[in-house]
């Protein structure tokens, strides 16, 4: 049933996030809802489970964007890993202030990472001004569609997500 | 610490993670053509995002016809003056290009501006991230289609180039991405110069004009077309207008930010250009 949920999220984000997204820029911005879905979902998952959907997920955006392939996929799968090991063994226990801050934090992480990245093989990059102009707007905008993203999530978690243990065990 | 490394599952991942990133090498060194695996995703899943890109233009183009009624008629006067100012110079031109033909004749040298044959392609998806400025087309090795073959709107101005073939798929990267450069030449005086993305200027849609010296003849305002050098690109397509000169981080030379004349960002449909300069 888990396994149905995050094939059906899969699928949409795959389509929406190069096609309808586009509509919602700001200041030429939009948000990653694949990274979005990734660590709000590891707020209720275990640690296999996060590392299989951060890898998962950053796969196929690797396929979708072409380039620096494997990167999302590797940066998915820790970024699922660390959050649903910080959930299970620290705070126990989440709600939406958490899920925000988690993202805010991880995709300030996760962009930062990705352009150091892509520094490192392109010359024509500048750091300060990507951060103010593009890094900066990309993780707040993160973080206000997390939160009807998360209500979604928590009202499969009832029924989907028992305990807080891995998906396996 | 100890504990920590005994458990089976994270030494294992550790393990993972170490793999993938060697892979993550390998495929990144060796990466020249899509893999089999990006292949058979795309070809799945871009006939979805052509539905959905359908649906959405149709929505966006209803809000659109409200929104922006006064503004289109107000472009539409002034696309009318702009008309008749033109036809004068295309009669100029014409003249111009007489003497040209004259001269190219005199010297026994080629006309190198060959006769384009265009396919005409949908935008069905764009870049899924924000750091790229790229967009993929209904088109792919099926069609004709061929890497770095050069894309350009209906108005002929210069898009980009297809930088990945599929299938039934094909990715354009444009002028606006930092992977994304083209010989350029400013229409006025005849400076050369490379016409490249930068990751600072993609959110604003602009790219740059670079190699030009301190003393270039380039004034903002100034046409940019493509200058044929390179082979990829024919000569003459317009690029854009010189919006602001600055000077370089060094101050040993200057760069000009360029305004592209095609909005990359609203493209619905590109001409691929199938048999660029050089080729008949």
């Amino acid at each position: 049933m888990r396994a149905l949920m995050h094939s059906v999220f899969l699928l949409l984000f795959s389509v929406l996030q190069p096609t309808w997204l586009n509509g919602i820029e700001i200041f030429g911005t939009k948000p990653n809802l694949f990274l979005i879905y990734i660590i709000v979902v590891c707020c209720f998952c275990g640690r296999t489970e996060g590392a299989t959907v951060g890898l998962v997920f950053g796969f196929v955006l690797d396929m979708l964007i072409g380039r620096l392939w494997g990167m999302n996929a590797l940066l998915g799968m820790l970024s699922g890993f660390f959050i649903a090991h910080f959930c299970k063994k620290v705070l126990r226990n989440s709600n939406f202030l958490v899920a925000m801050i988690f993202v805010l934090v991880m995709s300030l992480f996760y962009e930062v990472v990705y352009y150091f990245i892509a520094f490192l093989t392109v010359d024509n990059v500048h750091f300060g001004a990507m951060f103010v102009k593009s890094i900066l707007p990309e993780c707040v905008y993160n973080v206000i569609i997390s939160l009807p993203v998360y209500f979604i999530i928590n009202k499969f978690s009832k029924s989907l997500y028992t305990d807080k243990g891995d998906a396996i065990g | 610490m100890k504990k920590f490394l005994k458990n089976r599952c994270v030494f294992g991942l550790i393990i993972f993670v170490l793999l993938v990133s060697v892979v993550v090498g390998i495929i990144n060194a060796a990466k020249h053509e899509v893999p089999f695996t990006e292949n058979i995703v795309q070809i799945v899943i871009t006939p979805v995002q052509k539905l959905f890109t359908k649906i959405g233009n149709g929505f966006s183009g209803v809000w659109t016809y409200f929104s922006d009624v006064d503004k289109i008629k107000a472009e539409n006067k002034a696309l009318q003056s702009e008309k008749a100012a033109l036809e004068t110079e295309l009669d100029k031109a014409k003249i111009s290009l007489n003497e040209n033909e004259e001269l190219r004749k005199l010297l026994d040298m080629k006309n190198a501006y060959p006769e384009l044959e265009l396919m005409t392609a949908e935008v069905i998806a764009r870049d899924p991230s924000n750091w790229y400025n790229t967009f993929t087309i209904d088109k792919g090795s099926i069609d004709g289609m061929a890497l770095n073959q050069p894309v350009v709107s209906e108005d002929k101005t210069l898009v980009g180039r297809i930088s990945e073939v599929g299938t039934t798929w094909s990715r354009v990267t444009t002028l606006t991405d930092p992977a994304h450069s083209v010989g350029a030449e400013v229409v006025r005086s005849g400076e050369f110069g490379i016409v490249e993305g930068e990751y600072s200027f993609s959110t604003s849609g602009t790219c740059r004009l670079t190699f030009i010296s301190k003393n270039a003849n380039i004034i903002v305002g100034d046409k940019i077309v493509t200058s044929g050098l390179g082979g990829i690109y024919p000569k003459g397509l317009t690029i854009g207008k010189v919006l602001e000169i600055r000077p370089d981080m060094q101050g040993i030379s200057q760069y000009a930010v360029i305004s592209p004349q095609a909005r990359v960002d609203k493209l619905k449909a590109v001409l691929v250009v199938l048999n660029p300069a050089g080729e008949q």
